[in-house]
């Protein structure tokens, strides 16, 4: 099948139509959505600082009913029932979602990944010197930052918190230091969550943490793709369910393969094994975003797809590559600064 | 003419106290937990004898609550969302309603919260515009907006005044359409900057009506809270910021430089 654009164009669209969604969704009017019938928690896929959105971030219902509702129930405060159901409803409902979208949310959904991508193409439109890549070492490294972020801040703080061994303001430590918590809440014109909290001192180390962070991962995102996206717990949270998904991404291997990475220069989390990976047909890694864009860039025919129940949705060939590489080419030379040595120079990049 | 006051509207609390166990809503920063119940609320009713009170739910049924002892209780109604208490009491020579909005918990119904306020609870009436919700609440130095409607209509060129717990005053004209907007007043005492300060407190928005020779006085019933910031600073988490600015700059050269350059 043909498109009409090509996957990383019908992306944007798809990107930037979910970020108006999310961000600005409680403004279109009351009967088309959730929140402003429900106020209990029914997680979905925005952030619950945002007044003008229209659902809730998985991560923080999870961390408040954790703190308010689990922790309680094992302590005896409240009936253990009524502590756990809650809790079981949130995770019964990001799977149920998750078994559609897999990993898609953070490639083609997430406003924070959306923000990001567009940070980085304005980086490119600059002329800003962009990092090629990070190297297999560093990507290491880093991986086990958004495990980390999980148990601690998304599971373990706010479970301590209800269990009452910690502080009440730990009981959303991963909503207090989220980007996309800042992000969102200014794009509505709310300034309030780009503050310094002096309330405690969780509090004051918290907003440090959270606006250190913010404006650490702009000036990356100049540079360096998604390089929020590479510590996220949701991140972490999918690649625990990656296996129920609907949606995968599939490779049948070539010999050729070997010789080529193009797949692994194309994707914005630096995830190597697309290309190493000979044997497993689902190369759907913890790290993958579901965004396609090693299947744009595979020069080979039906090498690499992204499939839906098993049925090829879209798939690799060498027609797509030249003209996605021909369209990569075009967007790369129309760049504000021109530098002699950069990606408008004529290499075919695959970035 | 007698004002009926509900709950603790004109009472602020000290800092500390973890509010009213009447209609004060009270809540942590965040989610709201804790500040609606499922159990039954008890609602202090002053000058209230005679008075007719009704409970709407937010599927627009309503019923008559009775006082006893000069309070009020509300049972749950098994309904989730907004629920409107309006106090209505006929003066012969005219009408006076206290309307206060309450946020309850049970089942989802299905109807927007926009269907109850839309929906005439009295002949003249204060509505919300917009009504808080979800996480967000009335706070001190924020501007809120009301619309005035009478029979269910806007109604223009009426003197409207907002009154808090701490004593303050303001006065404003209803617009063409109805609407008016108050700033709620930075008035609570013994603010310490830097410390987070939890205290809410009543306000009451107010106004006359004059038709057919029939006064017609309404009020809107709420509670505020100490603008947060009086402990957070936008300057200083602008320029902590900025500072993640320069370091993403320096640590974006960094790997430029060590993982290479495109």
């Amino acid at each position: 099948m043909k498109l009409p654009v090509n996957v990383s164009v019908l992306r944007k669209l798809v990107q930037v139509t979910a970020f108006v969604f999310l961000v600005f969704g409680g403004l279109f009017g009351s009967y088309y959505y959730l929140a402003d019938k429900l106020s209990g928690a029914l997680p979905a896929l925005s952030c619950a600082y945002d007044y003008q959105s229209s659902d809730y971030c998985t991560l923080i219902t999870f961390q408040h009913q954790l703190a308010h509702r689990v922790g309680p129930g094992l302590t005896g405060d409240i009936d253990l029932m009524s502590g756990l159901m809650p809790f079981a409803v949130t995770f019964g409902t990001f799977v149920l979602l998750f078994v559609v979208l897999n990993k898609a949310f953070c490639g083609w959904i997430c406003p924070l990944g959306t923000f990001q991508e567009l940070l980085n193409m304005l980086g490119r439109k600059l002329g800003l010197r962009q990092t090629e890549g990070l190297s297999r070492n560093t990507v290491q490294r880093l991986r086990p930052v958004k495990w980390l972020l999980l148990l601690l801040l998304v599971f373990g703080f706010p479970l301590l918190t209800g269990l009452g061994w910690l502080d009440h303001d730990l009981r959303d430590p991963y909503c207090k230091i989220c980007p996309s918590r800042i992000l969102t809440t200014l794009a509505t014109g709310n300034g309030g969550e780009l503050t310094l909290d002096q309330a405690s001192p969780v509090t004051l180390v918290l907003s440090l943490a959270a606006d250190f962070l913010f404006g650490l991962m702009i000036a990356l995102a100049l540079t360096l793709r998604q390089p929020f996206c590479r510590i996220c717990p949701m991140l972490a949270l999918h690649a625990v369910f990656r296996k129920i998904g609907l949606l995968r991404l599939v490779k049948q291997a070539t010999p050729r393969c070997d010789r080529c990475g193009l797949c692994a220069r194309a994707c914005p989390m630096d995830i190597g094994e697309i290309h190493t990976e000979m044997e497993k047909r689902d190369v759907t890694f913890d790290d993958c975003t579901l965004c396609g864009r090693c299947v744009e860039f595979c020069p080979d025919r039906e090498v690499l797809q992204l499939r839906y129940l098993g049925l090829p949705l879209f798939s690799s060939s060498p027609e797509y590559f030249k003209r996605r590489k021909r369209a990569q080419l075009h967007w790369d030379r129309n760049t504000l600064l021109h530098r002699p040595d950069g990606p408008a120079a004529g290499r075919a990049g695959a970035k | 003419m007698v004002l009926l006051a509900l709950g603790l509207p004109l009472q602020a609390q000290e800092p500390g106290q973890s509010g009213s166990s009447t209609a004060t809503e009270t809540a942590s920063h965040g989610a709201g937990h804790g500040r609606r119940g499922r159990g039954p609320k008890r609602l202090m009713l002053a000058n209230g004898e005679g008075a007719v009170i009704r409970l709407w739910r937010p599927d627009l049924s309503s019923v008559i609550l009775r006082p006893e002892h000069g309070s009020v209780t509300l049972s749950p109604t098994g309904m989730e969302g907004l629920h409107a208490l309006v106090v209505q009491r006929d003066w012969g020579d005219g009408e006076e309603t206290l309307l206060r909005y309450l946020d309850l918990r049970g089942k989802p119904t299905g109807h927007s919260p926009r269907d109850l306020l839309a929906v005439a609870k009295s002949r003249f009436e204060i509505v919300p515009d917009p009504q808080p919700r979800e996480h967000r609440r009335y706070r001190s130095g924020e501007e809120w907006g009301f619309l005035l409607r009478f029979d269910n209509r806007p109604v223009a060129g009426v003197a409207v005044t907002l009154t808090t717990a701490q004593g303050t005053r303001l006065d404003a004209v209803s617009a063409a359409d109805g609407s008016v907007e108050f700033t709620l007043p930075d008035d609570f005492p013994r603010l310490v900057e830097g410390v987070k300060d939890g205290r809410s407190a009543g306000f009451q928005v107010s106004a006359v009506y004059r038709h057919q020779q029939l006064e017609y006085r309404t009020s809107l019933d709420a509670d505020y809270r100490v603008d947060p910031r009086h402990w957070r600073s936008s300057g200083w988490g602008v320029a902590v910021a900025s500072l993640g600015l320069v370091a993403g700059g320096l640590v974006g050269r960094r790997i430029r430089r060590r993982e290479g350059v495109q």
